[in-house]
Formats: C-alpha cells, structure tokens, sequence
C-alpha cells in the first residue's frame, strides 16, 4: 500500500522533523493512535530521536539526521502505524484526576474586565459560552463541566498547560478564541477555546474564554507538593480530568493548603481507557439523541 | 566579620566568581546549546542560543565544548567588571567590545584581568552576540540544560536576565589555558556575515498543500520584513498576504474558522507558523504546540541567520531540498574544525 493510499500522513518538516497526522477531527482514537505511537517509538530505543509531542490528533517525532535517516525514521514509523491501525482495540493506561474549580470567580472576571478596558470591550466570557453553546445559565454550564470526564489530549504551547477534550458528546462546548489573544491570564484560571478546554498554569498569555479558576497548581518548578516529585508538570496526555465545583470558602481553604505544602491531590491511578468500549458509549450517546439536562 | 570576609574569598578561589554587572544591557541571559531538549512534550522550549553557531564559535576560540553556556545579549551587551584574570571571547552581532575603553578584536581569544571593564557600542549589524568564557559559566542545570527561559523563570541565572550587581562564576577555570589560547581566532574568511537582507534556506513543513500555488511562490519570491515584533519566541515577518488553497478553505469546523487555523499540532523549533496572515519563525523560546498551519521551515543550520536579521532589514528565502540541506549541515562543520581557527 503506497502512503497516499493509508488512513494516515506522513510530512517530513525539514531536516529534524517528521509529523504523522491521523486525521483532522475531534476523535479521541487520533489522540490515543498518536500516543501509542509515542510509547512503541520508545519502546523500540530509536535512536537519534530528540523529542516526541502527541496532540490533538498527530504525533511529532523531533530527530538527529546525523544519527539516523529521514527515510530509515519514516520506514520505522510506517512499520509501527501500520501494526496501530491494524489493532481492533486501542488501551492505555489512564489517571483520573480531580480539579477543585471556582466557577465565575473575581480574578478572571477581573482579567476580562482589564482585557475591555486595556484591549477592546468584549462580552462576559461565561455569557460568551452560555449564548455559543445556548445554554440557559451558570448552573447549566457547572452541570457540562463537573458531570463528564475531560481527556488530556496534550500538554504543551506553554510549559504545564494541559488541553482538554470532553469525553461525553452530550456535553460537547465550544467557543471562539479571543482575537487578539490576551497578554496575561492568571494562574489557574480555566478557559474553553474552539471544543479545547485548558488549565493556564501560571500566568501567562492566552485567547481561550475564562470560566473559572482553580486553586491547585499543575505547575510546580519549585516542586514543593508529593505530585510534582517527578516533575514540575501535573498532567500527561491520558489523564482524564474531573472537575469539582467549590465555594469560595473551600478555594480559600485550598489554596492555605497548598502554601503549607499539606495539599493532597484526589488522583485515582489504576484505571484503563479501552477504545471499544468507549466507541460502545458514543453509540449508546447517539441513541439516547439530544442534549444533556439539568 | 572578619571570618566572613574569608569565606568569601575561600568561595572565591574554589568558584571563581568572574565577574560582575555594572550595568544590565538589553536581554542579557545565560544560553547554551542545543538547550532544553526533549521537553517539548512538557511545553517546554528548547531556549538556548539565538544564534548557535556564534556561540558554538565563540566556544572553540576559547576551548570550551561547542555546548557551553555563555552569555547572550541584544542590541546593547551589558557593562561588566572583572573579579578575576580569564580568557574571553566575544562572536555574533557586530557589538564594538571594549576592555578599559580600549577595543577588542571579536571572534578572537582575550584576556581580561581582574578589575578590567568590559563594555559595549550598540550592535551595528546583526541582533545577538556572546560572551563565551574560557571554563564556561556556573550556573545549575535544569532539565539538562543551563539556558534561560525568562518567560517561566527557568535555567540560567536565577531563571532571569542579569541585573546590575549580580555576581557569574566560572564552570572550571584553569590559568594554563590563558597563555596557551589567547589570541586564538577563527579564520577572518569564516566570520559569518550579517547583511541587510539576509538569504536563507527555506523547507517544505507540513500542510503545505493548504496553500495555492502563488502563495508557496510569494513565499521565495519577496524580501519578507522582519516586523519589530520579534522576540526570542518568534521572528514576524511582514510581506503579501496569502490567499489559500481549497483545502484551508473546506475543512473540519474542529480545525478553526481562520484558513491557516488546524486542529493543534506539535510545533517544529524554526517552523514556519502562519499565524493568521503573518509568517512566524518559531525560535529558541517559540511555543511547543498551537494551532496554525507551518507549511514551512528554516532547516536548524540556517536559522541564526533568522536570528541575525535586525528587526525592519529583510529575509530572502531560498527552497531547498533534504539532499541540499543534508549538503549544508556538512559543510557547516567546517566552522568546528581546528584547521578553522589560527
């Protein structure tokens, strides 16, 4: 089978990189086909390969030419997505972890309010999802955001920021970026930009529409908490995050708990994702029709 | 106090603090290169050297490892007092190096000696030059590298530029190598040149066929602009607009309403990034993933030559192939072999 007949493309970027692209659409498989294609790559000791980024639906392999050939790398990679493709069943390994959110709260409410004045008037963020999505209200939006999983599709753009797709299609938002994008955003504020959900993890520009804020960091560089231990970085593509909405009292509360460096992270981390029976799922979401309700 | 004032000196003789800043000048960070790499998966850039061939250069002359960090600065290098006889070199951008008021032949090995002052002009041509230090710099490692990635306060000096009063000190300082190095140089018929409109090499990226053809022409056919909102992040370049092919135009709605818009990917470290209608040239401290098309990239031999174009001159661009830049890479080794310097 020649490369233009395959499901999938192969772009040799220059000299250092090669992109495998599996598709242009919102599905999780993509991600998960990129992932794994990621962990084989390893598995296999390639050498001469520099860096890996899986996203949204592709996989960059960064590499030496000096170690080894563009053609030679292409060949592996072929030989690996072929045997992906020809799998009848796609599982990885995946954490659930918990957010503690503050929906609507006064820093990034403030940081809107800073945007309209320094930048251009633009709507209220949550109004801005609400209307896009034709929800009836915060309540409803509380419901589309802590009632489905969210999966960690990449991590990157800034160092920590995790993005995010909505596991259940019932619950499926989206909402146009801010243009310009912002210059600041503050840390730990939670934004939705096209069907992407993210978590800023410290402050830093952005264009996704803020919702909420959350007290926990997901970036460390000091690795003060347990969690960091390994890395500065919280999440890896296959976690799956469950968002919980608090009050401020219990923000206040964690955040204390954090600075003591008491705080423990609510991760479950023995859990599988299995590609089947997530297709079973997205077949029984179709039959049931319509959307989510409160 | 007494006892305090010894311990500073016991420190620094076993460190050797080397210098001090007088005056900060303009982004002044440590870099190294290649950088921080194999972070990317983090969203951590690989930082280093905005032009790694002056630094790898600037290395040898004073008989470091190409890799060793050294310091890296824009437009106006920083005034500096020495708190101990070592061997500097100064490479890139044309910066008018003194020492004592009195000038310094760059791309060569000099001495500086203890209480000296070293100072500079703003840079005449180019954007970037280095300070390399026989022995390298002191500083930590972090995530296997000593560059600076000022945006998150990472690497380098405190994880910042460096400020007037702050105190570098040398990796490994050995004094034989002083009389045995200095004056070394690399040959004059080596000194890369930065001109007004620089000509640099241009690849092929990803996605490419989202752009007609007359778009892919624009790209080698006009002397882009280097917009002054270039930064270790991204060069901008200023030029035609481009118009699109069918496939930017039909596409799934998760890819974004804006043709050059596509589902997020990794990005490539000197990719091409077409932001809207702006080309972007992804540098050291570009981001690592996002979601604009890069049909192209400026192959990782040629991209100081990015660097080096002064915001307002101008990039031509030149296609080439894998065969061609394969070509390239071998004859930049040139610039590392010891034949190269005298």
């Amino acid at each position: 089978m020649s490369i233009e007949e395959k499901s999938y493309k192969i772009w040799t970027a220059g000299l250092n990189y090669i992109l495998i692209d599996f598709g242009l659409e919102k599905n999780i498989e993509y991600n998960i086909k990129s992932i794994i294609l990621k962990d084989l790559l390893i598995e296999a000791g390639v050498k001469g390969i520099t860096e890996m980024v899986p996203s949204n639906s592709s996989l960059m392999v960064g590499y030496e030419p000096d170690l080894i050939k563009t053609k030679d790398l292409e060949n592996i990679i072929i030989e690996l997505v072929d045997d992906i493709e020809k799998r009848e069943n796609l599982v990885v390994p995946s954490r659930l972890i918990e957010i503690p959110v503050l929906f609507d709260d006064p820093w990034t409410r403030e940081c809107v309010e800073n945007y309209c004045k320094r930048v251009k008037p633009i709507q209220n963020n949550i109004d801005k999802i609400l209307e896009a999505n034709g929800l009836r209200d915060l309540e409803e939006l509380k419901y589309y955001y802590t009632f489905p999983q969210f999966w960690v599709c990449y991590v990157g753009f800034w160092p920590g920021l995790a993005s995010a797709l909505c596991l259940d299609p019932r619950f499926n938002l989206s909402v146009e970026k801010y243009n310009p994008p912002r210059t600041t955003t503050p840390k730990g504020a939670i934004g939705l930009g096209g069907t992407n959900t993210s978590i800023y993890p410290m402050d830093s520009p952005g264009g996704f529409q803020l919702w909420g804020i959350t007290p926990v960091p997901i970036y460390d560089s000091n690795r003060k908490l347990e969690v960091f231990k390994d890395s500065m970085v919280l999440f890896r593509v296959t976690d799956r995050i469950k968002f919980r909405a608090i009050d401020m009292e219990e923000f206040m509360e964690i955040k204390r708990q954090v600075e003591e460096g008491t705080y423990v992270y609510n991760i479950i981390d023995y859990e599988l994702f299995d590609s089947n029976a997530y297709k079973k799922f997205l077949d029984s979401c179709e039959k049931q029709g319509g959307g989510a309700s409160v | 106090m007494l006892i305090k004032n010894s311990l500073i000196h016991v420190r620094n003789r076993e460190v050797g603090l080397v210098f001090k800043v007088i005056t900060p000048g303009i982004q002044v960070t440590v870099q190294d290169y290649p950088g921080r790499v194999g972070y990317a998966h983090l969203g951590f850039p690989r930082s280093g050297a905005m032009d790694d061939l002056a630094l790898r250069i600037g290395n040898r002359i004073v008989g470091n490892k190409e890799g060793e960090a050294g310091i890296e600065f824009a437009f106006k290098g920083p005034k500096l007092e020495f708190m101990e006889d070592c061997l500097i070199s100064i490479t890139g951008g044309n910066c008018s190096p003194t020492i004592d008021r009195k000038e310094l032949p760059m791309w060569t090995a000099v001495r500086a000696n203890k209480g000296q002052i070293l100072d500079f002009a703003y840079t005449m041509e180019g954007v970037w030059s280095y300070i390399c230090l026989s022995g390298g710099i002191d500083v930590p490692e972090v995530m296997g590298s000593k560059s600076t990635f000022t945006n998150v306060n990472i690497g380098g000096y405190k994880g910042r530029q460096l400020e007037a009063g702050d105190v570098i000190s040398l990796g490994n300082f050995e004094k034989p190598l002083l009389n045995q190095l200095e004056g070394r140089k690399l040959r004059n018929h080596l000194v890369p040149e930065y001109k007004q409109t620089m000509e640099v090499e241009l690849m092929y990226g990803s996605h490419y066929d989202w752009l007609s053809e007359n778009d892919i022409e624009k790209m080698t056919t006009n002397n882009w602009k280097v917009s002054i909102n270039s930064n270790r992040l991204g060069y901008r370049l200023e030029g035609p607009e481009f118009e699109f092919s069918e496939k930017a135009l039909n596409k799934p709605k998760e890819c974004g309403s804006h043709p050059s818009n596509i589902f997020d990917t990794g990005y490539y470290l000197g990719g091409i990034n077409l932001a809207g209608q702006t080309p972007v040239v992804l540098t050291a401290d570009g981001p690592t993933a996002g979601g604009y098309i890069q049909p192209f990239i400026v192959p990782k031999v040629s991209l100081w030559k990015v660097g080096q174009s002064k915001f307002g001159n101008f990039i031509r661009f030149r296609l080439i192939n894998i065969e061609e830049a394969i070509e390239l890479n071998e004859k930049a080794k040139q610039y590392f072999e010891e034949d190269s310097y005298c």
